[in-house]
Formats: structure tokens, sequence, C-alpha cells
């Protein structure tokens, strides 16, 4: 179990809203996609597991018995992507990667290589001396990225990481999830692209979740 | 290590950067840090020149010395009443006393210099001859400090002429010299000079300076028991409670000024602080994501602050010391204190309060940014 990221009766609410309400989950090693309406609570899981956010009951169990409220864990272990405004926006492609890959504690040397690499892999070789304002929204978000993977994390969250993101951009990155994610990541990605179902077959449908209520309200 | 360096030049630049947009945000509190600075650099100026006046005026004085000056003329001789030296003979019980006469006219020396003319009694020839230069047996002598010791020079008052010699004037007849020359002459040497009348002195010093009021009013007592009106009666006393009591008014009001000043100053850089994390609070949250704790951000903050009080309090240092004197000089403090390379009221050490309350308005206006970054980063990344 400790190579999993597993949810034990999570429960989380906005104010008097509540979002998760027991929520138990185990999450294994390779790709899974969180699917649903918005306002179903995908985003608020991730950040529950990513430590952003503390939920009002129940706890989350990450690899290597590591608790979400360790800053160890997000400086070494984690890589995270937003889903917009991801990017210092007074830092160069390359300096943003540089400070989370500093921060990881990574060698000068092993970052200098996979800085090239990821840079080369996401197209952005050309962009590195840009800043955030100088680059596109899908650049941008290919930044993101080559961000969130230059520690080789072993917990990958995204949120919407293709959302508004024409169909290059999405097969750039759909090709790097497949090709670079570090052997034994658990990489969660909240979205409802259906583009990204080639992915993988694991799928949690967040939609069941809801309650009816819910549903008419996302529908209506 | 190396990530605490790129981190800190991104905030860095960060800060020139919002800067540089809202410069006004930076100017407004860069103006009155200062203006508050200089505030309390000039009260504390004000405080420091003031006692120095007074501390010099019971240096001259001597704040063991107690003066009574009785004047004699030929309407108020054969009253009755007792000579000064009889008066103040119990004295010598609790200090040494030096009884003299001043005669009316004043001498004048081959220099052209004025000197005040002290006639002494044969009881203070011991006291007067420790004055006298080695190798010098003149029967007077010119006190002054402006001439060396051992000088021969001649002093006339009236059809009178001496050959005095110069020696020290001592600290305890300052107060009579009042910035001239006293020519000191056995009362034997200048019967005729007074012939109208004369100033009867005691100089007293006293042992110890904590018996000074209590015998002051006992002299006091004493002179208008024995029928005494027109007399003097001078020592540092009124000035030495005088500083005393400035004493305790600078410390009211630096502490109560430096209050105000530091409760501006939070308000001021705490407000202006609060209101760029807001616009900022974002990029705050993106670097909390990173896995950085919070206080190094707050750090951030109060190293902006800290720069900003450090400038303004460098500013107002320059200021004070560049219109130092024009403001004193205004505010009618005497200009022989205005010179900083004498008396200079700006030392960092003179000033550890302002210090004090720059410091702790810099770090106390950076905790509504601590308290607004316990927020959690996933209530405002998106």
């Amino acid at each position: 179990m400790d190579r999993n990221v597993e949810c034990k009766k999570v429960t989380f609410r906005y104010g008097q809203h509540e979002v998760l309400s027991d929520f138990d989950q185990v999450f294994e090693p390779g790709i899974t996609l969180l699917q649903g309406f918005s306002g179903c609570g995908k985003s608020t899981l991730l950040k529950l597991i990513a430590g952003y956010l503390k939920p009002a009951s129940g706890s989350v169990a990450l690899p290597d018995g590591r608790r979400p409220s360790d800053p160890r864990f997000q400086r070494e272990v984690l890589g995270f992507v937003f889903q917009q405004l991801n990017l210092l926006p007074l830092a160069t492609v390359e300096r943003n990667l540089e400070i989370v890959g500093a921060v990881a504690g990574l060698s000068r040397k092993i970052l200098r290589e996979r800085i090239e690499h990821l840079l080369q892999r996401l197209g952005l070789l050309e962009f590195r001396q840009r800043k955030p304002t100088q680059l596109s929204g899908g650049q941008q978000q290919r930044a993101a990225l080559a961000r969130a993977l230059i520690k080789s994390p072993r917990v990958l969250l995204l949120d919407e990481p293709t959302s508004g993101l024409d169909d290059l951009n999405t097969r750039v990155i759909l090709r790097l999830l497949r090709e670079e994610l570090p052997e034994g990541c658990i990489c969660l990605i909240a979205t409802h692209d259906a583009r990204l179902n080639d992915l993988t077959n694991a799928t949690l449908d967040f939609n069941r979740f809801l309650p009816v209520e819910g549903h008419l309200q996302a529908l209506a | 290590m190396r990530h605490w360096i790129l981190i800190a030049s991104y905030l860095l630049k960060d800060i020139c950067k919002r800067w540089l947009e809202t410069p006004g945000a930076l100017l407004a509190r860069l103006l009155i840090a200062t203006l508050l600075s200089l505030l309390m650099l000039f009260l504390h100026g004000a405080f420091v020149i003031a006692s120095h006046d007074l501390e010099n005026r019971i240096l001259r004085m001597g704040a063991n010395n107690v003066y009574v000056i009785l004047t004699r003329t030929s309407l108020n001789l054969g009253t009755g009443q007792p000579a000064l030296d009889t008066l103040t003979a119990p004295l010598t019980a609790h200090g040494s006393v030096l009884n003299v006469r001043m005669a009316y006219s004043t001498g004048k020396t081959e220099l052209g210099d004025d000197a005040r003319i002290l006639l002494y009694p044969d009881s203070a020839l011991l006291e007067i001859d420790a004055l006298r230069p080695e190798g010098s047996n003149a029967s007077a002598l010119l006190a002054t400090n402006a001439l060396p010791p051992g000088l021969p020079l001649q002093v006339q008052a009236d059809a009178l002429l001496w050959q005095a010699t110069t020696c020290p004037l001592p600290t305890k007849m300052q107060h009579l010299a009042d910035g001239q020359a006293l020519l000191l002459i056995p009362d034997s040497a200048g019967a005729s000079l007074l012939e109208f009348g004369w100033r009867e002195i005691c100089l007293f010093a006293a042992d110890q300076s904590a018996d000074v009021p209590l015998i002051v009013d006992s002299l006091e007592q004493l002179l208008r028991s024995e029928g005494f009106t027109s007399y003097n009666l001078l020592s540092a006393r009124g000035w030495q409670e005088e500083l005393s009591d400035l004493r305790t008014r600078q410390i009211q009001w630096q502490t109560g000024i430096a209050l105000f000043c530091g409760v501006l100053l939070i308000t001021v850089f705490g407000s202006i602080a609060i209101l760029e994390y807001r616009h900022n609070a974002y990029i705050a949250a993106l670097i909390r994501s990173f896995g950085i704790p919070r206080s190094a951000l707050v750090l951030r903050y109060l190293g902006e602050a800290f720069l900003l009080v450090s400038l303004s309090g460098v500013l107002a240092h320059l200021l004070a010391r560049a219109v130092h004197q024009s403001i004193f000089m205004l505010a009618g403090f005497d200009p022989a204190w205005l010179h900083l390379e004498a008396l200079n009221p700006y030392g960092v050490y003179d000033n550890s309060l302002l210090l004090i309350a720059l410091g702790i308005s810099a770090a106390a206006s950076t905790v509504p940014i601590a308290l607004a970054m316990r927020k959690p980063v996933g209530q405002i990344l998106q």
C-alpha cells in the first residue's frame, strides 16, 4: 500500500457546502482520469492530495508514508499543474523550471539535463528565455507541465491540463504523459476533456458522488 | 541553498517591479517614515541641546558650590548686622569656605582686558597661595583661562597699579568672573577701592553635593532672620532640578512620540503591504505550492519594510544634519551649542529609541501579511 495514494473517509466543505463526503479511494501507480461535471469536487480532491487544502475529516495517505501537509512532499515528490496562471510571471520559462528543480534538491547538472530534455520534448527550446506573458496559452500550459515533470514526481496531479487548448497542443501533452511519466508515478488528471480518454482505462466518474440535486444543478 | 538564492532573487525582482509599477506607494512610505524619523531626531536634538546648556551652567557654577553675595554700601554699613564670614563660619564643617570682597570698580590689564577685583582676607592666604604659579611671589594674581599661567602683567584700577601674575581661574570662581579675568589682591593692598562699598562674597564648596539643598535652605533662613533683605544666594540647585525635570519630560515626550510614530508607520506600511499582497496573493500561493514555507514569503515583506525604514532613517539623518543649525537657531537655541562637531545629537546610540521604533514598526507592519498567508494555498490557486 506504500506505493499508492489512499483517501480514507475524506470530507471537505467550502463553508456550508459539502463537496466531498466520506470519500474512500485508492489510487495506484499509473494514470487515472477524474471525470465529472464542473463543481463535482475533482479539483478539490487534487488539492487535498497535494496538501493545498485540509480535509474537514478523514485523511490522505501518500507513498512511503508521507502526509500531504509535509513540505518535503510538496518540494520533492509532488508535481502539480493548475488550470490557469501556473507560471511565475517575472521568471523566464527556463527559470520557472530551474526554481522548482532547485527546490526539489536536484543537482545543477541533472537539472540542466532535464530542462534541456523537457523543453526539447515540449517544443519550447526557442521560448526558454521568454516570460509567460510572451507565450501563448498552449505554450504556457506546456511549460507548466514541464515544470511539474522536472523533478520526476512520484505523484503528478493535473487539473484540467488541456482546458482551452487546441488539438496540436493537446497531442503534445498526451504524448509527453505517455512517454515521460516516471515509473511508479501516480498521475491523477481532473478533466472533462474526452480527448484524454485514450490515455488510460482507469477512470473515476465523480458524478456518482454528486447527490441528485447536484446533477440537476449541473444540468441547469 | 541554491533554491533560496533563486527564490530570493525572484522576490527581489517582484519588489522592484511593484516599486516601478506603483511609485506612489513607495514614495508615500519613504516620505512618511522620513518625516516621522526627522521629527524624532529633532525632538531628541532639542532635548540634548537644552540639557547640555543646563549641564554647562551647572558645571560653571559647580554642582557643590554655593555663593552668598551681600551688597555693602556706605548706607547700610553700621546697621549692626553681622559680617558674612561670621555668619558662614559653621559651614566649614561641611566643606571649604572662602570669603572675599569684590570692589565696584574694575581693573584694566596692560593688554586692555577688563578684570574684576577680588580682595581676600589673611584667612584665605592658604587657598590663594595654592593658585600662585611656581616661582612667583607676586601678591596680586590675575586669574584667567585666556592667558598662560605665570605671565607677569600690570593691572590698573582707579589710581592703583599692581604687578600681577596670571594663574588659572578656579572652577568655583568662574561664576564670579562671568567671562572676565579676576584680579586677586590682599585686603590690605586695595582698601581704597572699598571706599564707597563692596560686595561681600562667600564661596562655599560642599564636600557632598547632596548637602547643598539643605545648606541653601538653612542659609536663606539665617540671612532673613538676621534682617538681610538684599542678598543673592546662588547655587546650581535650581538648574539641577530643571535638568531633572527636563530629563523626565524627555523620556515622556520621546516615548510618546515614538509610540505615535510607530502606530502611524505600522498603519501606513501595513495598509500598503496588505494592498500589495492582495494583488500578489496568487504568486505568493504559487510559490508556497512548491513547498516553500510561508515564513519565507513573510520575510520578503519584512525585508522590504526594513529596507524602506532604513532608507528613511538614513535620509532623515542626513537631512537633520543638513538643516540642524538653521532649524535650532530659528527655534531660539543658543548658537554656541549648534555646531555638530561640538555637540552631535544624531549619534546611533543616542537615537536607539528611534531605531527601535522603526524596527518594531517594520516588523509589526508585516503581521497582517502573516495572518493573510494562513489562508490555504488551495483556496487561492485555481
